[in-house]
């Protein structure tokens, strides 16, 4: 898929682990795991909303496109 | 009263039950048929046997003839398969998730089924074994047919639905 989400090197930056993240946005880990593996087919807003305050980023930290 | 008609404790667990049961039952009354003319158990008055079916006060009749047997045994077992199938169908119906690989299956061969198997019935029974000269029986296995169409439809709507499905469950 060419939209690249990445979210491992910013858990990493904010030293945050998976499991933490996911419970604080309110998803499963499961789907978190979908999310950072490129098998999502779409992302709510909702979601990208509170992946970027967890991690107090932008989207533009987490998505990429790439050709 | 809003009843639900798929999922767990939805109608179709209901029509899963008496599906099955009913399959099993006609099942076991063309055992029962089958058993009694290998045992003997009917009577024969001008040839034409009667059985006595256990705790009713009725009969099946017919002519003690090959054909006329291998009939009924036919159209039984084409019930006990037909019901069978439907079971299945709403044993998919009655899972959590609707939209699955196995219930388009599922609902593939109970169209085809009733698709190819209703007028292949219709051929063996009508024209080969009892050589009718007429179309008589022609609605029930035309009603099959149209039954089998309408699945086809429900199979289309059904891939349609696994597809959002799949994309709504791999929408984060």
């Amino acid at each position: 898929m060419p939209i690249i989400v990445n979210l491992d090197v910013m858990l990493a930056r904010r030293k945050m682990k998976s499991k933490d993240l996911a419970e604080t946005i309110g998803i499963t880990t499961a789907n978190l795991s979908i999310l950072k593996s490129g098998k999502a087919k779409a992302i709510r807003f909702s979601t990208l909303e509170a992946i970027c305050m967890a991690l107090d980023c932008q989207p533009s930290d987490l998505l990429e496109y790439q050709e | 009263m809003k009843m639900k008609m798929f999922g767990p404790k939805s109608l179709s667990v209901y029509l899963f039950y008496i599906s099955r049961i009913a399959s099993i039952a006609i099942g076991l009354f063309l055992m029962f048929i089958l058993f009694s003319f290998i045992t003997d158990n009917f009577e024969l008055v001008d040839n034409r046997f009667e059985i006595n079916i256990p705790f009713t006060e009725t009969y099946i009749k017919g002519f003690y003839e090959v054909k006329i047997i291998t009939t009924i045994a036919l159209t039984l077992t084409f019930y006990v398969l037909f019901f069978y199938f439907l079971s299945i169908i709403f044993k998919t119906f009655k899972a959590e998730t609707l939209f699955t690989i196995a219930a388009i299956r599922q609902l593939n061969n109970f169209a085809l089924y009733n698709l190819i198997g209703s007028p292949f019935a219709f051929i063996l029974i009508h024209i080969f074994i009892m050589k009718h000269p007429n179309l008589r029986d022609i609605p029930t296995y035309l009603l099959h047919l149209l039954l089998g169409v309408f699945i086809l439809f429900i199979v289309t709507v059904f891939k349609k639905g696994y597809k959002v499905q799949s994309e709504n469950d791999l929408t984060i």
